[in-house]
């Protein structure tokens, strides 16, 4: 597998756009979740994750070796970050449906499963948008790496290259990225699934 | 409750290393042993777990399209690579070239107001300004006091002696108004003929080229001063070996005495203050005259305002 990889990253290297594209199908739905996670959008984070793809192919020149996934979420979160960075400058208003006072309506009737298992479908929605909340509470630093480890399951090193910083940076960032979000969590305790609630000892292994 | 007492940051550092299965045995150890010692950790390291479980278990969002390059796309991508720098890059070089002008043109302004000014410009001494004071002869001084009022001394007599010494022009001494110009006929003191000069109006006045004189109100005329202008320094030990000829006295006809002589003709007062007029003039345009020419550094600095902006549009647009 690496050999075949380190092959088709000489080739893109030297211009073979098949063997770049090929190399784009391995990692897209790494680099597409990651940005997902981080941009908290799937419209804004295909957005992201196709500029990050262009600006790799610019940038394939300037490719010094290492780990080719590394470089790729790093091309991908940079991405998400100016793109975060464009939407505060311009925020936009979500199309959501308003209730009579004005509220939005955040999980509307219309868009809920009808089929067979519709709690269990409601209450895994639940808990991921509060997931998904409270990652959104987080600084963007701490934010990425929480997503590459816990939620894509990446090694310190991996991590450590694409934030361009030490092991030991990942491992604090983390550290507190997850007494954060579990604060969060916990401050929404009553809106999350009874077995999903973090201090319920009753339920834990 | 759970208290989070006893709970330190090397239990924080540890927790999180356990909960990535990333433990050395040692490590593990000494976890185990403060999982054991402390309720509030085992609480907090249970939880993590199950938070972590959670955030492992979120569902993965398929991808809404391939996102491999077209050949198009592949061709744009480099085109726009590519222009990108080439803007950027010529917009901090014309950028940088307008700096180094103007900077240059501040710096070489700055020297040539600072730089003393040069000798051959004053070769027409004014004095205009000051009380009369003392005549004080100083070796190698062209001027010695100031006059009251405006006196204009033309003493530029390249090729003569003046009293004091070889030089390029003769000595001058003031007298409070009166300017004279003395001068001794340097064949007759390289022959080693005695040149003595015993006083003023004891010789014979020699105007060594037709001079124009220019007339001083006769109040201004201090003769009394006169003497103390021959100094004895000019006198030239005669050999005794030598044949004594008649020496050639040059003294001041005191007849003359009052006049100032000028050897340029035919120019006024106002021709004489013109040259110094046209020279500082000169001097302020060279001054003045940028090393680059305006037009070039207003193109260079439109140039750098440009390809900033095609730059910047590039990039935002990438």
């Amino acid at each position: 597998m690496l050999m075949e990889e380190s092959l088709l990253i000489e080739k893109a290297v030297e211009g073979d756009l098949d063997a770049f594209n090929q190399l784009i199908l391995t990692y897209q739905d790494l680099a597409f979740n990651v940005a997902y996670r981080i941009m908290a959008d799937e419209a804004a984070a295909a957005d992201a994750t196709q500029d990050a793809v262009i600006s790799m192919y610019r940038k394939l020149d300037s490719y010094r070796g290492g780990s080719f996934k590394a470089w790729f979420l790093r091309i991908v979160t940079n991405a998400c970050y100016d793109e975060l960075r464009r939407q505060k400058r311009r925020p936009s208003i979500p199309l959501e449906p308003e209730t009579d006072e004005g509220d939005p309506i955040e999980s509307p009737e219309w868009v809920a499963d009808k089929s067979p298992g519709l709690e269990e479908t409601m209450m895994n929605a639940q808990l991921e948008k509060a997931i998904q909340d409270c990652l959104n509470k987080l600084n963007d630093k701490h934010r990425v790496v929480m997503i590459m480890v816990d939620v894509s399951g990446e090694d310190y090193e991996t991590v450590a290259e694409v934030i361009q910083s030490p092991v030991g940076t990942v491992k604090s960032r983390l550290s507190r990225a997850r007494l954060k979000m579990q604060e969060c969590l916990q401050s929404r305790g009553e809106l999350l699934p009874h077995q999903f609630r973090l201090n319920n000892e009753e339920k834990d292994d | 409750m759970i208290r989070q007492e006893n709970v330190t940051s090397r239990d924080l550092e540890l927790l999180n290393v356990a909960l990535d299965h990333a433990l050395t045995p040692q490590e593990q150890v000494e976890f185990d042993q403060r999982l054991c010692d402390c309720p509030y950790l085992t609480a907090l390291y249970r939880q993590q777990r199950r938070l972590k479980s959670t955030m492992g278990q979120l569902p993965s969002c398929k991808v809404p399209h391939n996102f491999t390059l077209t050949r198009a796309e592949a061709r744009k991508a480099k085109r726009g690579g590519f222009l990108q720098p080439v803007f950027g890059w010529a917009s901090a070089i014309s950028a940088l070239l307008v700096a180094v002008i103007f900077g240059s043109q501040l710096i070489f302004n700055n020297v040539s107001l600072t730089a003393p000014m040069s000798e051959d410009s004053a070769q027409t001494t004014m004095l205009r300004e000051g009380p009369p004071t003392e005549a004080v002869p100083e070796e190698g001084a062209g001027i010695k006091t100031m006059a009251s009022e405006p006196v204009y001394l033309l003493n530029w007599n390249s090729g003569y002696y003046g009293i004091g010494g070889k030089g390029g022009g003769s000595e001058v001494y003031d007298t409070g108004g009166v300017s004279i110009n003395i001068y001794i006929d340097p064949n007759a003191l390289s022959t080693g003929e005695t040149a003595a000069m015993e006083g003023v109006g004891a010789g014979e006045i020699i105007e060594p080229a037709p001079t124009e004189v220019m007339a001083i109100p006769e109040a201004e005329i201090l003769p009394e001063t006169i003497p103390t202008v021959v100094p004895e320094a000019t006198t030239v030990p005669t050999p005794s070996t030598r044949v004594h000829q008649a020496p050639k006295i040059y003294g001041i006809d005191p007849e003359k005495v009052g006049t100032v002589l000028k050897e340029t003709p035919n120019l006024s007062l106002a021709q004489l203050e013109q040259p110094a007029a046209e020279q500082s003039q000169a001097d302020e345009a060279v001054k003045s005259k940028p090393v680059v020419p305006i037009q070039v550094s207003i193109g260079l600095l439109a140039a750098a305002l440009i390809f900033g902006l095609i730059w910047l549009y590039l990039k935002v647009k990438s």
